[in-house]
């Protein structure tokens, strides 16, 4: 429902729109506290603007009003959310089924595996893909890719955008074959121009930056997807204090699951392993510890069998356990090599 | 990241990678060793970790016109084991024409400083503490900044670090607060920072595999037969994904290899290589792709045979 039909005089919807909120459904979710804020104004006027306008909503007799609490979402309204969003593909077709079509945005998913298994590139890889236009499929949007180990190497990622962008005009060339309006104009500078790149050198510097890209994902209100290269690495160098640590690391958890949801963006941790004593044997298990497992709402493990790259399912609520075997190619990320001889016998 | 692509290919001497001349292993590294990052050489004794180092300060050195880098090199020997002979044999084996003159030849070998710390104390004569490695490594950085050094080699990192402690803080946290340094280091001052490692044999405790993993009966046995072969790098698995990119020395079968094994930018190749007198020589520029983890593993067979110098091995 329209802003302008709701009865609250003119500043007010005239501040409503000039923030951004056009229709009922953007700030029906909100707090009157937030709202005021964004609006400059008191906090009981905006409580009243979001009474008229649940009012106005129920009266429009659309289905599945807001919430009863303030703030609260029904389990309705949010399964719509989520078939709008398409989800982030990995460019791996078996990795992208197994994580039910892709990475999901209003997610945290935490991918973690031994060095040199493939963790920078599938970041590098997902902060290509979430700009794949959405006539092809994609999100549109941009990257925030933090590094904390400098691993994160300008070359490959244009190499990646550029086999991106191939991939992309073949697909465009076998689906539309007369769509002329849909000429690729992308380049690769472009893709790389809309990955913002940060660089943390310690971890209060990563906390810091953290609770910065509040502020800048609303000034950049297109980015998607936000990457972070990897968590563990500035916690694990010489942390004398094993309890700060956990804070410092919940808290970080849930500024980052916040972001998720209010900027409705995927985020992505990468992890890296450790050896654990269990069961009178050593093995391996994703770094930072049992507390920090529970911050995550999705877990990848990467790991070798055999001869090949896997990625298992380790948590999801909404996913099952399944492991699916990808490759990384000068490409970047794509379908394991034993699968592609299978079709081309086809 | 496209600023940052820019930024790099403007301003930096040959976008930001150091050419090694061993054309293979340029070409698979995007051009060389490449700028801000660390590179790690790991592999058995003898296989010619050192070599390459004294190469690669050899050709820091070199002016620009001949594909160095013009600056200054700091060599970090904790082993003892930096030969100026032998540099300047390279050199002269290597560019003939630049090392004819001798003038040239003193200016070169004059742009590498060698730091030989015993122990960590020959840097402070302070009480043994955490204290004693954060001033010297301060000043390195320190003195990186003053001479323009353009090239940081660390040989070898696991000999720096255990060489400390005896009591007290676990190993664990020093090398964690070692790495961040460097790593800060490197970024900060954009140059090629080059560690080497040793290695350790792998015990038969250690698994590599995650609980979701189920191992046959007959895997475990084929494992025991092949961890008694195996080595490992050193300084453990917080350093393995801490080093950006890790070239891996082997001996397999009687011939030297020089493997890509952790690299973003490369794909896994393997280039068999001999040490001559112009330092070290790839056998073929196009390398052997190898799949699966296999190019993490560091083999040690036929190693006795190359590394006696008896002759007949030599081709």
């Amino acid at each position: 429902m329209e802003v302008g039909r709701l009865p609250i005089s003119a500043s007010q919807r005239s501040k409503l729109i000039a923030a951004g909120y056009t229709t009922l459904s953007s700030f029906s979710s909100l707090s009157p506290s937030h709202l005021a804020r964004d609006l400059k104004i008191s906090d009981n006027e905006a409580a009243e603007i979001m009474r008229v306008a649940s009012h106005g909503h129920r009266l429009d007799g659309s289905a599945g009003g807001c919430g009863t609490v303030n703030g609260a979402q029904t389990a309705w309204d949010m399964l719509h959310e989520e078939e709008m969003f398409p989800r982030i593909t990995t460019s791996c077709e078996d990795l992208d089924n197994i994580l039910g079509g892709g990475i999901n945005c209003k997610e945290v998913t935490e991918i973690g595996g031994v060095p040199g298994i493939g963790k920078t590139q599938l970041g590098i890889q997902l902060a290509i893909n979430v700009q794949i236009p959405v006539d092809y499929g994609g999100l549109g949007g941009k990257a925030i890719y933090i590094d904390t180990e400098g691993s994160f190497m300008v070359e490959r990622a244009l190499q990646i955008a550029e086999a991106c962008i191939e991939d992309m005009s073949e697909c465009g060339g076998l689906l539309r074959k007369d769509f002329q309006a849909c000429q690729l104009k992308m380049h690769p500078n472009n893709i790389l121009e809309n990955i913002f790149y940060f660089r943390v050198c310690s971890y209060t510097e990563q906390i810091a930056l953290i609770n910065y890209l509040d502020k800048f994902i609303s000034e950049h209100k297109d980015v998607k997807i936000v990457i972070v290269d990897s968590v563990t690495f500035h916690f694990r160098q010489d942390f004398d204090d094993m309890a700060l640590r956990t804070r410092l690391l919940s808290g970080m958890a849930l500024k980052l699951m916040k972001l998720a949801k209010d900027f409705s963006l995927a985020v992505v941790l990468l992890n890296q392993v450790t050896t654990k004593y269990i069961d009178g044997s050593f093995q391996l298990t994703l770094a930072l510890g049992d507390s920090w497992s529970h911050s995550c709402t999705n877990r990848v493990i990467l790991y070798w069998n055999g001869n090949e790259r896997y990625a298992y399912i380790d948590k999801s609520p909404s996913l099952r356990s399944a492991s699916a075997p990808y490759s990384v190619t000068s490409k970047g990320i794509r379908n394991s090599a034993s699968n592609c001889k299978r079709i081309k016998m086809m | 990241a496209l600023s940052l692509m820019e930024l790099r290919v403007q301003n930096e001497h040959l976008a930001g990678h150091l050419p090694t001349h061993m054309k293979g292993l340029d070409e698979a590294l995007c051009g060389g060793i490449p700028f801000g990052v660390l590179t790690e050489l790991v592999g058995p004794a003898g296989i010619g970790k050192t070599q390459f180092c004294l190469k690669l300060s050899l050709l820091a050195s070199l002016p620009a016109i001949y594909g160095g880098l013009d600056g200054h090199v700091m060599y970090i020997d904790v082993e003892s084991k930096f030969s100026s002979r032998r540099l300047i044999e390279i050199g002269v084996k290597s560019f003939p024409e630049i090392f004819q003159r001798k003038e040239m030849a003193q200016e070169m070998a004059g742009r590498i400083h060698v730091l030989r710390p015993a122990s960590l104390s020959e840097f402070t004569e302070s009480e043994p503490s955490v204290i004693k490695i954060v001033t010297s490594l301060q000043q390195i950085k320190v003195s990186l900044l003053q001479n323009q050094v353009k090239l940081l080699v660390i040989d070898s990192m696991a000999a720096l670090v255990t060489g400390e402690f005896e009591h007290g803080a676990p190993r664990q946290n020093t090398l964690g607060w070692h790495v961040s340094f460097i790593k800060s280091l490197a970024e900060f001052s954009r140059i090629p920072v080059v560690v080497t490692n040793q290695v350790r044999s792998q015990s038969r405790d250690e698994t590599c595999h995650y609980f979701f993993q189920v191992q046959s009966w007959n895997e475990t046995i084929e494992d025991r037969t092949r961890h008694d072969s195996h080595l490992v790098a050193a300084l453990g698995i917080n350093w393995a994904h801490a080093v950006t990119i890790r070239l891996v020395l082997e001996a397999k079968s009687g011939q030297r290899f020089i493997k890509v094994a952790k690299s973003p930018i490369s794909p896994p190749l393997a280039f068999p290589f001999n040490i001559t007198s112009s330092g070290i020589l790839l056998l073929s520029d196009d390398g052997i792709e190898l799949t699966g983890p296999d190019i993490n593993a560091i083999h040690c067979q036929g190693h006795n045979d190359i590394i006696n110098f008896g002759g007949e091995s030599l081709q």
